[in-house]
């Protein structure tokens, strides 16, 4: 029962993600360095905020044919959890996990300040714990954080139940206020808050706890 | 390397300077002939060396591959795909720009959208070969389908 945390080359939330699940809540944790392919004896897999290969191109566009994610695609097929936080959301759509694109934010900022979101769907593990509008405020940090989508696949998402998270006050521009999005089986989840800066009592907020106890739950 | 010889032919007809001017005319035309030879001679040395057709080369510039052990010589084309934000996405970074322009006191303008160009070379047998490996690249890599665009213009060097 480990989860990994995929380092690529510009991640900078990997050591923030292994202090929150490792640091606060004792759930066994290990890096995994983007050119490892072998996922064996890992329940869940996170990846991180950052720029991953410097963003270039487009944020994720790079980062997607990293050998760990020919394996992270298997292990996501199998049922494994997957994690996206931020960048590693970006990477998740980029890699064809998740429908829909982000873009630059509306009012071009890079933004970072607490955020107030609502729970849209408790269908899945990783908002299990809480109720359906249940608010609460986690730390958003993007310049290119606008969920993009065409509107079948917005019907898609509402048919499936697949919006996780909303934002009650949307501070990019996203479609539907959309703050994090599941697949449909439910085992991926892509987000852009970060819950692991809410989960040491000492930065002021222990919100984003739940999510992170879904990956072993 | 042509002009070397015909030099040195002047050189020859200048130290001779007390022939006449009609010995003078016919020793050079002669050496001229000889220089002319000369670099035919050569230039067919250097392509049995390199073992490149001539006119191949002119015809078809670009790399020969290393793998090809007749040494055939792959044409190279020049490509420039521009990336484009579909027209249904908001472009935010376009939009400050439009009004930039106008606080710069540029009028008339609108519509005003910013994308990429992304400049490539491609070694392929031919455009249709070469087309076919870029568009691949351009949907896989270079554009995101969900929110871009993508034109492609091809020409060969």
């Amino acid at each position: 029962m480990t989860i990994g945390v995929v380092v690529f080359p510009g991640s900078n939330c990997d050591r923030d993600v292994r202090w929150a699940t490792e640091g606060c809540l004792g759930l066994p944790t290990r890096y995994l360095w983007h050119e490892e392919r072998d996922l064996s004896g890992l329940e869940a897999v996170v990846l991180p905020g950052g720029f991953s290969y410097g963003d270039y191109l487009r944020c994720g566009a790079i980062a997607r044919f990293a050998p760990v994610l020919e394996s992270l695609k298997a292990f996501a097929s199998q049922g494994g959890r997957v994690l996206g936080i931020c960048n590693g959301f970006q990477v998740l759509t980029e890699l064809g996990l998740l429908p829909g694109a982000l873009t630059r934010n509306r009012h071009l900022h890079f933004i970072c300040e607490s955020t107030p979101l609502a729970v849209v769907s408790d269908r899945t593990p990783w908002l299990a714990t809480c109720t359906r509008d249940e608010q609460f405020s986690l730390p958003i940090a993007h310049g290119e954080g606008r969920y993009q989508c065409s509107e079948d696949t917005l019907k898609k998402l509402q048919d499936d139940d697949a919006i996780a998270l909303r934002y009650s006050r949307n501070p990019n521009g996203s479609v539907a206020d959309i703050a994090g999005i599941t697949n449909a089986q439910g085992n991926v989840l892509g987000l852009m808050p970060h819950p692991e800066r809410a989960c040491d009592p000492v930065t002021g907020s222990t919100a984003g706890r739940a999510i992170l106890e879904a990956l072993l739950s | 390397m042509v002009a070397a010889p015909a030099d040195s032919a002047r050189v020859g007809a200048a130290k001779t300077g007390a022939a006449t001017a009609d010995s003078e005319t016919t020793s050079s035309a002669a050496h001229r002939r000889t220089a002319l030879l000369g670099s035919v001679t050569r230039r067919r040395v250097q392509s049995t060396v390199f073992n490149v057709q001539p006119a191949g080369a002119l015809r078809f510039p670009g790399l020969s591959r290393f793998n090809n052990p007749r040494s055939e010589l792959v044409p190279r084309f020049q490509a420039r795909v521009l990336v484009q934000l579909r027209p249904s996405v908001l472009d935010p970074a376009g939009e400050a720009t439009n009004a930039a322009a106008q606080r710069l006191g540029v009028d008339g303008i609108s519509h005003l959208r910013i994308g990429k160009a992304v400049e490539l070379e491609v070694d392929a047998p031919d455009e249709a070969e070469a087309r076919r490996r870029v568009e691949l690249l351009s949907d896989r890599l270079l554009a995101n389908p969900v929110i871009e665009n993508w034109t492609l213009e091809l020409s060969q060097s």
